[in-house]
């Protein structure tokens, strides 16, 4: 794959694009602020290296301010009064970086840049030795315990609450009242985060956010309060689940193994093939779509801000990934960690045979695991005339959701003809992600909160 | 409503249907017996958890052969990666002044936009018609083709080859490709398929019709433009073909507007003076009517100065010197008759408004330059002005520019320069170049950030480095200067794109 204009070293890792710095900036004045910075003029003695960015902004103040950006976590520092984070001489510093990559020409880094990279390493070695610390503590296992019993206790009594109400709805019917006001879905779910539930949360505002604005609202929101019933009735029964399981059901509850995981690892080059980020009470999370090119599996990898902060994302999308991401343990482990470097491979060519391939792939992952939402997938795609169906490579279809904007840019994009698509298979329709436009590989959500 | 008893035991609560319907698919029916049935709203949502899942699972493909057609492939080269990047920038609101520059630019450079930008710049070009003459090549075969399919971007097609059955049985767009097709190489014939269909067309259609023939009238289209356009419902088309027939040097419109108001108009030596002296109608004469005059007048005008406005509006400038017997230099320097000044000027600038081309602008934009107070009923001076400015091709433009720029106020001369919105040619526009340089030097320099953005948008190319340089100077730069110079960074940086490696 061609690189995106705006990167920076891409013969020496790591890359930097317009679009990661977009996501960086906390809002669109930053940004905006940010792209006017984003030239020589505005600048003296700027330069970087693989490592770190430097220059020193002319601002209205007397002296020019220090601004420098680590370009391994996008962390930056500046000595201008904002309180924004990255204030917009960062952002700008980026942009000068990615746009005009040769309007850096310090490469000995002044003091005021060296000493900040030392700070953060003595900073980070400080934390690695208080964090070696604390693990190598004592555990004061009776305050742990106790603790334990707490959170257990609130998390049971947040699933009993949410059981009741499940039950009481569904003896009521569904067809209207409690059971249609998303505002008390949004209630319940602020109860859930009380009861350190935030997965039952997840779940309650999917049902507000989504469920009760489907056309087939009728049909899937009984669907949907079987599934959530299902989850509660396993939490809290009697049985004795395997380790799998297990996890399965905490990570769906949201709530966290009590003894040390087992994560299975897995490395390889890893296509980022998509890419969403959403904002829900302050709190920015992005999701993203790994897939194997060699072991051709899926892996999502969540971040999470805190609103102002922001997602600095090292991978960016369309790039490929080299690393060993540790997979969750879970009935069909497909949630990742993991840390490594990117580059501009080409985009893969292998990819699903076609809808039955992926049909199958999600009846098997269903029968593993009863409480998956969506699968994602990866292959080349045709528009349907009449209705709105995509069609694969076999000729057959499935049924395709998207908005105007979005349906439009795909129809441009693909000009009747096949063409390499990401989305998510939800049993229902597929929702596109991303997809290839030449040598590009473009978002089709927001890549901003 | 829903036919599955277990959907509708759910909706309608289990208070009502309290018993568990049968398992909807025999693959169920072992597991259907283990649910406790003790409570029947939890037998409910789990029966629903297991049907839920035999749904997801078992959805199945359908078979379509309704793909849609495929796209020609592009013969150009798509633009480069950076351009791309750049024109996305401009299509999504930044630098909105210098987007007609950049498409400008892609269109000179040969290249197609690709897919992907297409939505943005559809949309753009869709909002804003001076764009719609360079998007067609930028759009390239795939813009075509999504013309074809979406019926608001079918604009696209207008300039479209198209075969000859396209005017009986074409879209709107195509029927409008075909007219233009048709007046370029025989225009009696276009005349003649207006003239039979004109009566089962729709408004809007008719509209296109008159946007097409306005812009070069031919003497076989007035006929239909008098008998029919100019009768029109719709105020538009019934202005459209009130220019059309203007500019027709020898319409029948044309000569009734010029011998309406040649009885009334004639020179008099007064002393050592010539005075315009104008002599109003005294009555409104019906016949009028048929040409667009109005008879009753707006709250405040008198009926005879409208009148004389609206007759005086229908005459092209360039018909007074041969109406009066004066030259054309002389025109607008002779005194004019006090009692009638107004709407003798309403009326020519009504004129220049609705004829630029037709409007001595050289000559009348000395006259107007000078007219103060501005008359309030006229539209602004600055749009008055831009429109004569804009009737001429660039080099003419800024010549007359360069004349008239000593007796504008700076604020007026930088305004008419934003609202030119181009770079004047080489050699050429001197005097106003050397105004916004005084400006930019100034603090406050007069002008708005939007003002700014546009007249960085006028400075030629090969001065973009020198007036950054002259900023960078500059000890501290006001918002607009400011502004100024980020939009000439930008415009630096977009030009490097379009440079063949």
């Amino acid at each position: 794959m061609d690189s995106p204009s705006g990167l920076l070293f891409d013969e020496v890792q790591p890359v930097l694009t317009t679009d990661q710095i977009t996501a960086l900036a906390p809002d669109a004045s930053s940004l905006k602020a940010g792209r006017d910075l984003g030239t020589p003029r505005k600048w003296q003695g700027v330069g970087g290296d693989p490592e770190v960015l430097w220059g020193l902004a002319m601002g209205s103040g007397k002296d020019p301010y220090q601004t420098r950006v680590s370009l391994s976590d996008f962390a930056s520092k500046c000595s201008c009064p904002s309180r924004k984070f990255p204030c917009k001489h960062a952002i700008g510093l980026m942009f000068m970086a990615a746009m005009t990559p040769v309007a850096l020409t310090e490469t000995e880094r002044p003091p005021w840049v060296s000493e900040w990279l030392e700070s953060r390493t003595a900073r980070d070695q400080k934390a690695a030795v208080r964090a070696e610390e604390k693990t190598s503590k004592p555990v004061d296992e009776k305050a742990a315990a106790k603790r334990r019993v707490q959170r257990e206790g609130r998390v049971n009594e947040g699933v009993a609450l949410l059981q009741q109400t499940l039950l009481d709805l569904t003896r009521e019917g569904l067809a209207a009242g409690a059971a249609r006001d998303g505002t008390a879905w949004e209630n319940l779910a602020r109860r859930m985060i009380d009861a350190q539930a935030p997965g039952l949360a997840g779940a309650l505002r999917h049902i507000a956010d989504r469920i009760l604005r489907d056309s087939q609202v009728d049909t899937e929101l009984p669907f949907e309060l079987g599934r959530l019933y299902f989850l509660l009735q396993a939490t809290i029964s009697a049985d004795p689940h395997d380790e799998s399981t297990r996890a399965e059901l905490l990570a769906q509850i949201g709530g966290r193994l009590s003894e040390p995981i087992t994560y299975e690892s897995i490395d390889d080059q890893w296509f980022v093939a998509s890419r969403q980020l959403e904002e829900r009470d302050r709190l920015i999370t992005s999701s993203t779509w790994l897939l194997g090119r060699k072991s051709q599996r899926w892996a999502k990898v969540l971040r999470f801000a805190p609103v102002p902060q922001t997602i600095a994302e090292p991978w960016p999308l369309g790039s490929t990934v080299r690393a060993a991401l540790k997979f969750q343990p879970g009935l069909y482990p497909i949630r990742a960690t993991g840390e490594g470097t990117s580059d501009w491979s080409p985009i893969p060519e292998r990819q699903e045979q076609g809808f039955e391939n992926l049909l199958e792939r999600f009846a098997s992952a269903l029968a593993t695991n009863p409480f998956l939402r969506t699968l994602p997938f990866f292959m080349p795609l045709r528009l349907g005339e009449l209705s709105k169906l995509l069609i694969d490579t076999t000729g057959v279809s499935l049924p395709w959701i998207a908005n105007a904007d979005q349906a439009l840019r795909v129809e441009c994009i693909c000009g009747g003809d096949l063409t390499p698509m990401c989305g998510e298979w939800d049993g229902r329709h597929l929702r596109l992600l991303s997809i290839r436009d030449g040598d590009a590989w473009i978002p089709l959500t927001s890549q901003q909160p | 409503m829903t036919t599955d008893p277990l959907i509708a035991a759910a909706l309608l609560g289990t208070a009502r249907v309290p018993v568990l319907p049968p398992a909807p698919d025999p693959m169920l029916e072992e597991i259907w017996q283990a649910i406790p049935v003790e409570n029947p709203a939890a037998a409910v949502l789990q029966a629903l958890a297991l049907t839920r899942a035999l749904h997801r699972a078992g959805t199945t493909t359908g078979t379509t052969t309704d793909a849609v057609s495929l796209c020609r492939p592009e013969s150009r080269e798509f633009l480069p990666a950076a351009a791309v990047e750049a024109l996305m920038r401009l299509l999504k609101g930044e630098f909105p002044e210098v987007l007609p520059e950049a498409l400008r630019l892609a269109l000179d450079f040969d290249r197609v936009a690709p897919a992907r930008v297409l939505p943005e710049l559809l949309d753009a070009a869709t909002r804003n018609h001076h764009l719609r003459t360079v998007v067609p090549a930028l759009a390239g075969e795939r813009g075509n083709w999504i013309a074809h399919r979406h019926q608001k971007y079918s604009w696209l097609l207008e300039g479209s080859t198209v075969g000859e059955d396209a005017w009986d049985t074409g879209s709107p767009a195509l029927r409008v490709a075909w007219l233009s097709q048709t007046r370029a190489t025989d225009p009696s014939r276009a005349a003649a398929a207006i003239n039979a269909q004109w009566s089962g067309e729709d408004a809007s259609m008719r509209e296109s019709i008159l946007r097409v023939v306005a812009e070069s009238p031919q003497p076989c289209d007035e006929e239909w433009l008098e008998t029919l356009a100019l009768k029109d419902r719709r105020q538009d088309t019934r202005d459209l073909a009130t220019a059309a027939l203007s500019s027709l040097s020898n319409s029948g419109f044309r000569r009734r507007a010029v011998a309406r108001v040649y009885e009334r108009v004639k020179i008099e030596r007064r002393l050592l003076k010539r005075v315009l002296t104008i002599m109003p109608p005294d009555a409104f004469d019906p016949a009028w009517q048929a040409d667009g005059i109005k008879e009753k007048p707006p709250q405040g005008t008198g009926e005879k100065a409208w009148w004389l406005r609206q007759m005086i509006s229908l005459v092209p400038l360039a018909d007074w010197p041969g109406m009066l017997g004066v030259e054309e230099n002389d025109l607008f320097s002779i005194n004019r008759d006090p009692d009638w000044q107004e709407p003798l000027l309403l009326g020519w600038i009504d004129s220049a408004c609705r004829m630029p081309g037709l409007a001595l602008a050289p000559q009348f934009l000395t006259l107007i330059i000078k007219l103060d107070p501005w008359p309030p009923s006229a539209a602004a001076k600055s749009i008055v002005m831009t429109g004569l400015l804009e009737s001429l091709p660039s080099a003419a433009r800024f010549d007359v520019f360069d004349g008239i720029v000593r007796d504008l106020p700076p604020h007026l001369a930088l305004d008419l320069l934003a609202r030119c919105g181009e770079p004047p040619p080489t050699g050429k526009g001197s005097g106003i170049l050397a105004v916004l340089g005084a400006a930019l030097l100034s603090t406050p320099t007069g002008f708005s950030r939007q003002q700014a953005r546009a007249l960085a948008v006028c400075v030629p190319y090969l001065e973009i480095q020198s007036q950054l340089e002259a900023l960078a100077k500059l000890p501290e730069l006001s918002s607009a200067a400011e502004e100024f110079a980020t939009t000439l960074e930008f415009r630096r940086s977009l030009i490097s794109h379009f440079k063949l490696p």
